[in-house]
């Protein structure tokens, strides 16, 4: 028995000893393999691109930014220009010097110094544009949309209601040109177009949202997208690209204020490679579209069609698609857009029989392009 | 010589550890699937006071799985729930000693207003007018040496109290209600489908100007022989009326074969499956007499 418990010990000493040898072994193997390959990283390792997501520079923005480092121009609603407290340039040397003396004293052309800088000479000041144009976004942005809402929209009617006065804030979103508004000198109460205002001036390239939600349904891809159509500036609202949409409220006393850069600026796992792309459904749609007399066809306010706006918390959860019975219950395009559905069942039915058939609907409010895909569930709803 | 057996036994207890550690860290096992189907709703908030009908425009309504029994807990919150009116709050402020001009009573007061973030101040005259709005502009002024600058950022240079500290307020009472109806949101759905989806079982919306409002993809699932489902739509913070507070907490059944079904409040009222709670506001705040011009003051140099 006892020589039976020996043996026991023993082997399990054995494997203990063995496991652990081996563990210890892969262990001792990888930190050194790990070290040469650090080791080839710092030889080589050319400094001329910044990222924020290393660990070493995921630091407090404050700790290289400063804020203000001079002055952005924007427009008043009336359109007059002012200029405003912005971060307008790249953090000082003394930001990177602590860690990249190094670096910065490098042979007689630093390559540290072409990140900031557009010629690497001590003579020469000049920098890039900042932020760095056509660089990958290493932020996303955060904005609740409903918590500005509700700042926006939120007073609860007062005893006697003036029928002068709009009952709320987030009226009728002014797609009202501004100089109709005058002349009706109506208030005009913050809303959706603090923000979002037409796009002018610029001609975008076109594409399908989501395409990969999408499947193409076999055998019903058109064959070539003939229909030759261009979106123009006005089928658009912008987005805000700078600071003075939310320094008017966030610069000093409202959080996150301007030196708070991570209550907006989220920084990402990725980079994002912004594009001039627009991604949307229904292309054809035109917010700017006049209608016989002149007057704006789509004068409702923006939340009667982007019905999905006001459940929004944030921008990444946001979704701005608008909902096909918005526009199929309307009494201005129901007709088009049921017509339009039954036409592309006929015309499945049809392709049944005929393979070459081709199909055409679809393009009251699409692109041919996405008329090709198969027809959603919400539009099957549609009766 | 090592005999296998002697690995054997080594190795059981090993293995039996893990299999018990690895069967304690599973969820415990989900409810037996079930059938799941989405529904709309077109909600229309309207409801008449004194024989004349009011429109609930840009009014936040929830949506709450389940009825007016199973969210008892919150209904007996809702009903304890007390509510400070706007002008109340400037009242109180002004009684503790903060300085609140008339002109600013009148300013909230005519453009119908909550803090002053519902509208831009347009003119250096308009903001020289408000006591509190020449002194945001005037420190404007000082810092950013730009007149429309100082106007456009006129809020930035309001003390907090008076800029959205009504707003804080209400948001503190409203926060507080907002958590209960999601957790009994999710508790239903817990008990339904043995999901912890923290978005199930609740949705929020903001009605239009015409009081409509749009509750979509709801979860359906009905009880046995039903194919509805009961949620309960209720404004959770009171709806101000002259000197009264409502909060309705209706019932309505949710058919997921009748997308964008129409559901009116003031239909809902008259087929008696709201419960209305009214809230007489503690204290009605008079204002100050908003028909006078006032006066300006200067502007810093």
């Amino acid at each position: 028995m006892k020589r039976d418990a020996w043996k026991i010990f023993l082997s399990k000493t054995t494997v203990i000893l063995l496991v652990g040898l081996g563990l210890s072994s892969f262990c001792l193997l990888e930190i050194s393999a790990q070290r040469r390959k650090n080791v080839r990283r710092s030889s080589g390792k050319v400094y001329n691109n910044f990222a924020h997501n290393i660990a070493a520079h995921r630091q407090s923005c404050s700790s290289c930014h400063k804020s203000p480092t001079g002055l952005s121009t924007a427009k008043t609603a009336t359109g007059e220009n002012y200029k405003y407290p912005d971060i307008t340039d790249y953090p000082d040397h003394d930001a990177c010097i602590s860690c990249h003396r190094q670096q910065f004293f490098r042979g007689a052309r630093p390559s540290i110094c072409s990140i900031c800088h557009t010629k690497v000479s001590p003579r020469d000041k000049a920098r890039f544009a900042f932020p760095v144009p056509n660089k990958p976004e290493e932020f996303s942005i955060r904005f609740p949309h409903n918590v500005h809402q509700d700042i926006i929209a939120g007073f609860d009617e007062p005893p006697v209601r003036d029928n002068n006065i709009a009952a709320a804030h987030f009226v009728n979103a002014k797609f009202t040109p501004a100089s109709k508004a005058q002349d009706e000198k109506k208030t005009d109460y913050n809303n959706c177009t603090i923000c979002h205002v037409p796009a002018s001036g610029k001609i975008y390239t076109t594409a399908p949202r989501r395409p990969q939600l999408v499947a193409l349904e076999t055998g019903l891809v058109i064959a070539s997208h003939k229909e030759k159509f261009t979106a123009l500036a006005g089928h658009f609202k912008t987005v805000p690209n700078g600071h003075n949409s939310c320094f008017n409220c966030h610069y000093s006393e409202q959080r996150p204020t301007r030196n708070e850069c991570a209550g907006c600026h989220i920084l990402r796992n990725k980079p994002l490679v912004e594009s001039n792309v627009i991604e949307r459904l229904s292309l054809k749609f035109n917010h700017d579209e006049a209608t016989e007399a002149g007057s704006l066809a789509h004068d409702k306010e923006c939340s009667s069609c982007h019905v999905r706006i006001t459940q929004s918390a944030d921008l990444r959860s946001l979704d701005p698609d608008v909902p096909i019975f918005t526009c199929a219950t309307s009494s201005c395009h129901s007709k088009q857009v049921k017509g339009e559905i039954s036409q592309r069942n006929d015309d499945l039915a049809e392709r049944g029989k005929n393979p070459q058939y081709q199909i055409k609907s679809c393009s009251y409010c699409h692109s041919s392009y996405v008329g090709s895909f198969q027809v959603p569930d919400s539009h099957r709803a549609v009766k | 010589m090592l005999r296998i057996g002697n690995y054997i036994n080594f190795i059981t207890p090993i293995i039996l550890l893990l299999t018990s550690l690895a069967a304690f860290s599973q969820e415990p096992a989900s409810s037996p699937m079930v059938e799941q189907k989405k529904g709309s709703v077109r909600f229309t908030a309207k409801f008449e006071i004194n024989g004349k009908s009011e429109t609930l425009d840009r009014k936040r309504f929830y949506l709450i799985r389940g009825s007016r029994q199973q969210n008892a807990e919150l209904l007996k919150n809702i009903a304890e729930t007390s509510v400070t009116s706007r002008d109340c709050y400037y009242a109180d402020l002004r009684r503790n000693g903060r300085k609140i001009s008339d002109e600013f009573f009148c300013w909230l007061k005519t453009n119908d207003c909550e803090s002053p973030y519902c509208r831009e101040v347009k003119t250096k005259e308009e903001a020289l007018s408000v006591p509190e709005f020449a002194a945001a502009y005037n420190i404007g002024l000082r810092e950013y040496r730009q007149s429309a600058l100082a106007l456009k950022w006129i809020t930035t240079n309001l003390p907090d109290d008076i800029r959205d500290g009504y707003y804080r307020q209400q948001k503190n009472v409203l926060g507080k209600l907002v958590d209960l109806a999601k957790f009994a949101g999710q508790e239903a759905t817990r008990l339904k489908k043995g999901s912890t989806d923290k978005a199930a079982g609740f949705q929020s919306i903001m009605t239009d100007r015409l009081g409509n409002g749009y509750f979509l993809e709801v979860d359906i699932i009905p009880p046995e022989n039903n194919k509805k489902e009961t949620y309960l739509i209720t404004n959770l913070l009171p709806i101000v009326f002259g000197d009264t507070g409502y909060v309705w907490t209706c019932e309505v059944e949710i058919d997921p074969d009748k997308p964008q079904a129409q559901i009116n409040l003031k239909k809902l009222i008259t087929d008696k499956k709201c419960e209305v709670f009214t809230k007489k506001l503690t204290e009605v705040c008079t204002l100050p007499d908003c028909s006078k011009s006032p006066e300006k003051p200067a502007e810093a140099n």
